[in-house]
């Protein structure tokens, strides 16, 4: 569905965009050439991870900021630096979501986005593009979208990311998401990128995986994705580029959460905030 | 821009090329002092933009800046600046740090004096702490000659600062600051007051250690006197430098102190720097950026107001050049300055409650932060 509307509003205000076809299909088919055999070597792990530098080593880092790629980050944020750069698999036959499983469905915020959260513009975003077919059983990504500030909601419209490989979104992190279960019989493989400014705290961006991603690039466009020094500046990207129209993601279905669940999550927040009132713990949303 | 604010007042890491420059508000002063001010440090900065709500006032400013005019600051993206500088009534300041908050990680934020003008709006000063940097366009202390005075007292030539007398020359927090500055910001321990008899309230800040800063009304601008007492030496005179016939005050002069006069320094065009004479060689500041400004046709071109820009552009270099007068006084300095300058007119005797390094603001600030809205 397209829309009149740029990428940074839609992602402020709705909370998700179809970035599908940005990646062409042989394309990613190519990379899970690549990543077939290493992540066959620990398929026995619950989650298992291909880092940045992994993906930089094998060329599929290169491919994956094409030059498309980068104009679309930088005409989001100019100045955008990466916070995660990986693939990662879940395994299959799982009745439970596989991150924050334990409350809400594994509905949640990141709630690391919280401090410097924007209402009026997209600060902390994902860009997600399926490396296997996922339905509705498949684990798929799930998101609430319409707004950032607005708590999870029973039965609330949501948006699914199912589809072939290549299918693909960008959204926005401070908005309630989780991952349903997956509770096929293959690991659902998943590429993720997340983005933010340059300005921003960005606790990741000096993990190794990312230095060696560093070390081992040679083209200063691509590096300065990966640029630590670039953190708490506003230097842009070298690319450059305009804000794109973007394509919404229609609601597919509503969420499976009760009136319950939902006030028991309040309360559960509520709990945080008394609790660093009291000195006892930190406010973490 | 930077990563992060630095305590020693030294400069931190700067980009190469021209910072970025984005105005909010077109209104007197930044017409008149933010916007000229730029284009004094123009190698170094570039104005990218005006922005206010009164769309008709920023369109006549950009055109008459040469600039473009920014209808909506969600079309400006985080990297699209590097300072935004903000000079809109101060009651708005909230609204529009809300609306550029996407803009502060790795900026700078230059915001007129005293940031926020409500004590209600001290709950939201996690707006500013999402900017790199800060800094408070607290332009009084920065005038050259008072700069001219302050170089004297740093470089130990007065001796121990035990008293600075200001004679319809300080207006309420402006004139707080300019003692503080001159008394290593430290902050007043207690305020007396009482009516002036001329109109306005007489205010003396007492500080640590005995010094004290005597603020006399009514205000007049560029009128009145100024003096600095200290251990050694004493230096004051006329605020615009003109010859007075008293400018020492009596404890000097009992004393027998050395009296230094500020004095101006004249050509053919008119003001074009300060001195101080009478303390030995004569010490002097040139203020470049006259003639520049006199060039620019400015609505308010009287002298006082094209010494108040040139200050303004310390205040704005000092995001990259070693100052440590204007890195210092930081936002908390201001409010705080703003609390105790107006509870002062309204109370005859004021403790104003500090630790060595954290005034009022900073206390409150303290209860805030834990139990205050992490993100506005």
């Amino acid at each position: 569905m397209t829309s009149t509307r740029t990428l940074p509003d839609v992602l402020a205000n709705e909370g998700i965009a179809d970035l599908t076809g940005l990646w062409p299909t042989e394309t990613v088919q190519g990379w899970n050439d690549k990543l077939d055999p290493m992540f066959a070597a620990i398929d026995a792990e619950a989650r298992s991870y291909v880092g940045a530098d992994q993906l930089v080593n094998t060329g599929i880092f290169a491919e994956l900021f094409s030059d498309p790629v980068r104009r679309l980050i930088a005409g989001i944020q100019p100045s955008a630096l990466l916070y995660h750069c990986h693939c990662y698999e879940i395994a299959a036959g799982q009745d439970k979501s596989h991150i924050h499983a334990g409350k809400l469905q594994g509905w949640h915020k990141d709630w690391d986005t919280v401090q410097y959260f924007t209402p009026d513009y997209p600060s902390y975003l994902s860009l997600f593009v399926l490396l296997s077919p996922v339905a509705g059983d498949d684990g798929p990504f799930e998101f609430q979208p319409q707004s950032a500030s607005e708590g999870l909601r029973a039965s609330a419209q949501i948006v699914q990311l199912v589809g072939p490989v290549g299918t693909a979104a960008i959204w926005n992190r401070s908005y309630f998401h989780r991952a349903a279960p997956n509770r096929g019989n293959v690991r659902r493989r998943i590429l993720k990128i997340s983005i933010q400014p340059a300005g921003l705290p960005n606790d990741r961006i000096g993990l190794k995986e990312f230095r060696d991603a560093f070390a081992n690039l040679d083209d200063p466009q691509l590096r300065a994705l990966v640029d630590e020094r670039r953190v708490g500046t506003t230097t842009p990207l070298p690319d450059g580029g305009d804000p794109v129209e973007a394509r919404l993601f229609p609601s597919s279905k509503t969420n499976d959460l009760g009136p319950t669940a939902i006030a028991y999550g309040r309360i559960q927040s509520i709990s945080r905030r008394l609790q660093s009132l009291a000195g006892v713990g930190v406010i973490t949303e | 821009m930077t990563s992060g604010e630095e305590a020693s007042g030294a400069p931190s890491k700067v980009r190469s090329d021209r910072l970025r420059a984005l105005v909010v508000g077109s209104g007197y002063r930044a017409r008149n002092a933010f916007l000229p001010a730029l284009r004094c440090l123009d190698s170094h900065v570039d104005i990218v933009g005006i922005h206010s709500r009164t769309v008709a006032h920023a369109r006549s400013a950009a055109e008459q800046w040469g600039t473009e005019v920014v209808d909506n600051l969600q079309s400006l993206r985080p990297g699209d600046v590097d300072i935004v500088l903000v000079s809109v009534t101060v009651t708005n300041n909230v609204s529009v740090l809300r609306a550029a908050a996407h803009l502060a990680p790795g900026a700078a934020l230059v915001i007129d004096t005293p940031g926020l003008g409500r004590v209600g709006d001290l709950w939201r000063m996690a707006l500013f702490r999402r900017w790199a940097q800060v800094r408070v366009a607290e332009d009084f202390m920065n005038l050259p000659q008072f700069r001219l005075m302050g170089k004297l007292i740093e470089e130990g030539v007065l001796g121990d600062i035990n008293k600075v007398q200001m004679s319809q020359v300080g207006y309420r927090y402006h004139a707080l600051a300019l003692v503080r500055s001159w008394l290593g910001f430290q902050a007043p321990s207690f305020v007396r007051s009482r009516r002036a008899p001329a109109g306005g309230v007489d205010i003396e800040y007492r500080f640590a250690r005995g010094a004290i800063g005597e603020v006399l009304e009514p205000y007049e601008q560029a009128v009145g006197t100024i003096v600095a007492q200290g251990t050694r030496a004493t230096v004051g005179g006329h605020p615009m430098g003109y010859d007075i016939d008293d400018a020492g005050p009596p404890d000097a002069k009992r004393a027998q102190l050395p009296c230094g006069r500020l004095a101006r320094m004249e050509d053919a065009t008119g003001l074009v720097g300060f001195e101080v004479v009478g303390l030995g060689e004569p010490i002097e500041t040139r203020v470049p950026t006259l003639a520049r400004l006199r060039s620019m046709g400015l609505e308010d071109d009287s002298e006082f107001n094209l010494l108040r820009v040139d200050g303004l552009c310390q205040v704005i270099s000092s995001l990259w050049e070693p100052d440590p007068v204007n890195s210092r006084y930081r936002l908390e300095d201001a409010m705080a300055d703003l609390l105790v300058s107006s509870a002062a007119r309204r109370i005859g005797w004021l403790p104003a409650p500090h630790t060595a390094k954290r005034n009022v603001v900073d206390l409150v600030n303290t209860v805030i932060g834990r139990v205050g809205p992490a993100a506005a």
